[in-house]
Formats: C-alpha cells, structure tokens, sequence
C-alpha cells in the first residue's frame, strides 16, 4: 500500500468507498453509464478508461489492460465480494436494527450478489474483447483512427473539440 | 438525546462525544474517536482488526444472531403515551436483559469448553516429544562439564604446567566436583578477564 502519508489520507482527497462502488457493479445500468462516459478535459485519459473496481481513470487503454493485470486491481477485485461494510452492519454488530441487517444479507446472498458476479463476468468479456487488439503505440486519443478515415464532417461542438485535439497533437 | 453507534467500532457515541465525516452523497459516518476515525480515513477494514465489534461478532466471539438482540430498533412510528405501556416495557427490558446475559454466559462457557483439556493434551504431548525438558538441571550441568573440560584441555595445550595441577585437583576429588567445578570456572572467568 505504500508509505503512510497523511496527505493521502486527507478526506479532501478521500476516493470512492467500496460500498458505493459495490452498488455500481450491481447495476447493469450504472456500468454502462461508466463504461461510454462523455469526453471530460478534466479526467486523466479524457475519461474513456475507466477502472470500476478501482474507480480509477487510467490515460491510455494500454495502462487501463496493464492495469488489469496488477495486483492492486485482484486485491481490489477480493475486496469487493461479500457484504460490504456500512453503517448497518456497525450498528447490528451493537444490537441496533439487527432484523434490518439480516434481511439486508439474504437479500445480498440470494439476488444482489449473484447478479453482481454476473456483471463482472460480462464486464470482464467486454474488456477482455475490447482490449484485446491494444498496442503500445497506439496514440492516446479514442478518434484519432477516425479522424484518418473520415475527413470533418461534423457538428460545430465535435469540430470545437477537434480543433482543441490538434493542440494536443502537435 | 440519541446515542449513535460508532462507524468503526459499534461503541456507543454520546452527544458531544466523537467526530463526525459527511460523505458526499451525504451518508453520515459517526466515530467515538480519533483513533476509529483515523483508522476510517486510512480505509482499515473494521472486520478485520480484532478490537472491533463487527470482527468479533464475525470471528464468533460474541452472540450475534439472538431473539434477545432484535428488540432495539429504531420503529420511525410515534407512540402516543400510555402508562401501562412504559410500565410493562420497563418490565419487559429488565427480564430481556436477564435473558440475554444468561445467554451470553452459556454462549461463552460453550465457546470455552475443552479448552483445558486441549491444552492439557498439548502440553502433555510436548513433554512425550521432549523427554529432556524434565531433566533440564542435569543436563545443564551435564554441559557446562563438557565445556569446562573442553576449556581445560585447550589450555593444557598452551601453559602445561598449572592445568596439570587442577587435572590432578580434579582426579582426586571426585565427590566435590561441583563445588570445584564452580571454583575452576570463576577461575578461568578472572584469568580471561586479565588476558582481556
């Protein structure tokens, strides 16, 4: 995990907790949604590469397959199974709204957590497939291969983000 | 006045007492304090550290599912005042509480049985194993003449003269051994210092 740092640790920088994220995985929706986000300047990568799991954006779709692979995505990955730890399970572990917390982990044994293995499988596929074909070299940007084929022929916001891409390139 | 649980820890958390943390979706996070919310901001998970409530519930240390422990909750459902009603539930949470000790006795006295036994077993099975640590004294002593004589002889191969004088010492007086054994040793013990 590496050194300790209290400037890690500052909630101003504080990530997103493994409860929310496990709500993400169990909705296909919510995985789409982070799957094609809309280009943001202000993401690392533009936002095309995101890890869920990790909720991480990673710059290139190369460090998002790498990233796969790392140790820190698997310990991730075992992390997230199981009842995630919220402010229920603290309060049934003291004797308050134990019935509460209960039907809470049938629920998750019996329907959530099923489903939510059965996303991950699908969005490994997805990834898996999607990744596949990477190369190193590959420039960082998702149009740049378009650009190559098909010459502008589009909208006035498309052709604004364009022109900024040019920036970028040279 | 309503007592919250600590996030981390499940302890009771008192007005005035503890931090709070207001995530952004605004989840409100409760801790006792500064070492449970420290620990939150450093993501420890709390059913792994063993002086949490959630591991020990977890880990089967404690009674965690019971009859007895479902009763406090929170009903969201106003109750409009009735006197018979705060009698017979004052009457009723001292008997639950009975109950729940005796239960929670029982559960302990469960999870420590064999307990002696077991340990019993393996002490036995450790002295079986080692028979030498019954005789630890002799064998102590049993060593420390080896080493005295393996001393001896180094000596002898030096200064020929005075380790002659105690082999004979040693010959002789074979029924104070240990006494001279002891003597012989603070001796080497002074010449050693000297040589130093």
């Amino acid at each position: 995990m590496g050194r300790y740092s209290v400037k890690r640790y500052k909630t101003k920088r504080r990530t997103k907790d493994l409860d929310l994220i496990y709500d993400d995985l169990s909705s296909q929706d919510k995985i789409q949604k982070l799957l094609n986000q809309p280009l943001d300047e202000t993401k690392p990568g533009l936002g095309q590469h995101y890890c869920i799991h990790c909720a991480k954006y990673c710059e290139t779709a190369m460090a998002l397959k790498t990233h796969l692979k790392t140790k820190v995505h698997k310990r991730r990955v075992k992390e997230l199974k199981g009842v995630p730890y919220t402010q229920e399970v603290a309060n049934a572990a003291a004797g308050l709204n134990l019935n509460k917390f209960l039907n809470r982990v049938e629920q998750i044994n019996k329907s959530v957590g099923p489903n939510k293995e059965n996303n991950e499988a699908l969005l490994k596929d997805h990834l898996d497939t999607t990744l596949r074909d990477i190369k190193s070299t590959e420039p960082t940007l998702p149009w740049a291969n378009e650009q190559k084929e098909q010459p502008v022929q589009e909208q006035q916001p498309v052709q604004q983000e364009q022109s900024n891409t040019g920036t970028f390139m040279g | 006045m309503r007592i919250y649980q600590c996030h981390f820890c499940s302890s009771p958390v008192y007005p005035g007492h503890g931090i709070m943390f207001v995530r952004n979706d605004a989840k409100e996070f409760r801790f006792c304090r500064s070492k449970c919310h420290k620990a939150f901001k450093q993501r420890r998970n709390p059913r792994k550290l063993k002086w949490t409530k959630a591991f020990r519930k977890a880990a089967g240390k404690e009674l965690a599912v019971d009859s007895t422990l479902t009763f406090a909750q929170r009903r969201n459902v106003p109750v409009r005042y009735n006197r018979e009603l705060v009698a017979t539930t004052l009457k009723a949470m001292a008997r639950i509480e009975e109950i729940r000790q005796k239960r929670e006795r029982a559960f302990y006295k469960n999870r420590m049985r064999g307990n002696k036994e077991r340990d019993f077993l393996r002490d036995k099975k450790l002295v079986e194993s080692n028979p030498e640590l019954l005789r630890v004294r002799e064998i102590e002593i049993a060593n420390a003449m080896a080493k005295e004589q393996a001393r001896e002889e180094a000596d002898a191969m030096e200064s020929m003269d005075e380790d002659e004088e105690e082999m004979e010492i040693d010959s002789e007086e074979e029924e104070e051994e240990q006494k001279q054994k002891i003597m012989l040793k603070n001796r080497k013990r002074n010449s050693k210092k000297i040589a130093f």
